[in-house]
């Protein structure tokens, strides 16, 4: 994908190239909470000490995971992640999709299944004191062996996953310096300036012409308003390095040639030839409609 | 002026991706580093499952254990295997309100499903000759708290710890040339252990009852009670017989048959229910609060806290016990555990014992568990 300022269905991908903070927030609690979880997990059935207190902790932590990922899967249903660079094999943006929805399908299946289980076992699912959450199965021998067997593979099925998810998150922090791993850092890093930079958008052009000094560019809509950086899509298909823009929203009627005396393609320097620019590549454009003027140096 | 619209995503060329030959080096280096990564979250996960590092006593390998003494019995549990299923309630006093916060202390009556059996893991062992008895319970219902217990007829254990019972399984574990204990580790082990001693003391000595009504049952293991004040006490408690104690020698138990608990305590509730006291013996400073192996003196406080009626029994077969884990460590708040070490290894033991049986009665390897049984 590439910025665009095309109408979608689908919900808006950031212009910063990161995941919000929300998203990010999310991520890197409940990473912690479920390798914990794993970890506890793997322990607590081999241990003779430690069951009770790991026990004790599994079955609150798995339920405050499944809250999480409740939230996070409806907060991602709404909020479209930043793209996977165009420089990622195909092949490789089918893995990281599809080990995304694997993650999520997991986080939530595990806590069902181990609520399930405890149910059909018959065994109170206590969170803490006399707090104890209803059963959601029957109390059932032979359902209660497929639950425990699905938790423990589908778990270390989870670690695996996870363990390939690390690898690759690190290949693109490390290796391939795309910003893909910059998109979920928790804080952000300092750009690797010899590599695409990912986590700044991209400004497309049609005609990628430009003037010395100050350059203009409408966009239709408001979803490059505020954005304070970006790359340019030049002429020959390579990125420029990073540039500051300035944003102002109008409405487009009201833009005269003054304001327009920097567009960066001189045929747009008039109302009248912006307007003709306009209807070609946003299909029912109106003249009542609000853009974006991005100003930026050259 | 404007962006087109969206193009096929334009893959660089590869000189973009690696600006300078030196990256090159860099990629590799950093492909190992994450290999490493990958490798050392996968052993620090294989160690902490006990599947990889210096052998350890897990719950899986203490269970091995108990289960190579001794012919396959699928779908019955690994110890104490013969017994029946029991119901009643549990009705708690004032004295163990005021020591403990427990639910089950309130006042009313809690409903009780429970078990009662004899030691050894033959499902068909002879009543007669099984020195221990024991008695399960699990106070209140499904989706409440609840408070499950695991008695013995026994005063205190014979060992202290998880690795002392495991060593006791194995030295009375049957020689494979032989098919009986080898009578020189049995021995040596005694030797070793003075509480095991004590304990064949108290095994040899101790009179055998009549009947599982009037045998006394300890939770051998302390807990914590704790008021809800806050107060915490350490305490073991036991479940005492108000029906008389009426002892039976070996020549009565045997010509009793195999199955005579059983069916004297049929007998004995069709009269009425069977009650018990349940007595907490407060611990005072200086107590072996965490050995199981040393009973505290005799002249403790002692609280009754409760009674136990018992009003029902069903075969365990199709009886409401049969699929349920008397772990001990399912507690209401207000009761918590000691750090007697026996206590969480035998919780972590039952657990796997209970995935194991229900998993044999799941893919139909139990059908022997679950038969409803001929009326005797």
């Amino acid at each position: 994908m590439t910025p665009s300022d095309t109408t979608r269905a689908a919900p808006a991908a950031p212009a910063s190239g990161r995941f919000d903070p929300l998203a990010r927030a999310l991520h890197w609690a409940m990473a912690l909470m479920i390798l914990a979880m794993l970890f506890v997990g793997a322990g607590m059935v081999a241990s003779l000490s430690g069951r009770p207190w790991l026990l004790d902790l599994h079955r609150p932590l798995g339920i405050a995971i499944l809250v999480l990922a409740v939230l996070r899967l409806g907060h991602r249903l709404r909020h479209a992640p930043p793209p996977l660079p165009a420089s990622l094999p195909r092949w490789q943006h089918w893995a990281a999709h599809a080990s995304h929805w694997m993650l999520y399908g997991l986080m939530l299946a595990m806590p069902l299944l181990g609520w399930a289980m405890l149910s059909a076992a018959g065994d109170p699912v206590r969170m803490a004191g006399d707090w104890v959450l209803p059963p959601i199965a029957p109390q059932d021998p032979a359902l209660h062996a497929a639950l425990r067997w699905a938790h423990g593979a589908l778990g270390y099925a989870l670690f695996a996953t996870i363990l390939v998810h690390v690898s690759a998150a690190l290949r693109h922090a490390w290796v391939l310096r795309d910003g893909v791993f910059q998109a979920m850092a928790p804080v952000a890093t300092a750009v690797d300036r010899h590599a695409p930079d990912a986590s700044l958008p991209v400004l497309e052009f049609a005609h990628a012409v430009f003037r010395d000094g100050r350059n203009t560019t409408v966009r239709r809509g408001t979803r490059w308003s505020g954005v304070p950086a970006a790359r340019l899509r030049l002429a020959d298909g390579s990125l420029s390095p990073p540039v500051a823009l300035e944003t102002e929203q109008r409405v487009f009627r009201d833009l005269d040639e003054a304001a327009l005396r920097f567009e960066h393609d001189p045929a747009c320097r008039t109302p009248a030839g912006l307007f003709a620019q306009l209807a070609i590549h946003y299909p029912g454009f109106r003249e009542d409609e609000v853009v974006t003027l991005c100003h930026f140096d050259r | 002026m404007t962006d087109p619209q969206p193009s096929p995503p334009r893959r660089p060329a590869r000189s973009e991706t690696h600006a300078a030959g030196g990256r090159r080096g860099q990629g590799i280096a950093a492909l190992a580093g994450i290999g490493a990564i990958a490798l050392a979250g996968a052993a620090a996960f294989a160690w902490t499952a006990g599947w990889i590092g210096p052998e350890r006593l897990t719950s899986q390998r203490f269970l091995d254990t108990m289960e190579a003494g001794g012919p396959a019995h699928p779908g019955f549990r690994r110890a104490h295997s013969k017994g029946v299923c029991v119901s009643g309630s549990f009705t708690g006093t004032p004295q163990g309100r005021a020591l403990s916060d427990a639910d089950a202390f309130a006042g009313q009556p809690v409903a009780v499903t429970g078990r009662l059996s004899i030691g050894g893991g033959d499902p068909q062992g002879d009543d007669a000759t099984a020195r221990v008895r024991s008695l399960a319970l699990q106070i209140g219902g499904r989706g409440e708290t609840q408070w499950r217990m695991a008695m013995n007829s026994f005063p205190f254990l014979a060992v202290a710890t998880p690795g002392e019972f495991h060593s006791q399984v194995v030295a009375n574990a049957p020689d494979p040339a032989t098919g009986k204990p080898d009578p020189e580790a049995a021995a040596a082990f005694l030797a070793a252990h003075p509480r095991a001693q004590a304990f064949q003391a108290w095994a040899k000595s101790a009179p055998w009852s009549d009947s599982w009504a009037n045998t006394q049952y300890n939770s051998v293991n302390a807990f914590q009670f704790v008021a809800a004040d806050g107060q915490r006490r350490a305490v073991r408690w036991s479940m005492r017989p108000q029906a008389p104690f009426a002892a039976m020698d070996a020549e009565a138990r045997a010509a009793a048959g195999p199955d005579f608990l059983a069916a004297e305590f049929e007998r004995r509730l069709a009269a009425g229910p069977v009650r018990w006291d349940m007595v907490a013996m407060l611990a005072a400073p200086g107590d072996a609060v965490d050995d199981p192996s040393r009973p505290w003196p005799e002249d403790r406080e002692q609280v009754v806290v409760g009674v136990l009626e018992l009003d029902a029994a069903t075969p365990q077969a199709t009886g409401a016990c049969r699929d349920i884990n008397f772990d001990p460590l399912v507690l209401p708040a207000g009761v918590e555990p000691s750090a007697d070490p026996i206590l969480s290894a035998r919780s972590a033991v039952y657990a796997r014992s209970f995935n194991r049986r229900q998993r044999e009665i799941a893919v139909g390897d139990g059908d022997q568990a679950t038969r409803p049984e001929p009326r005797r």
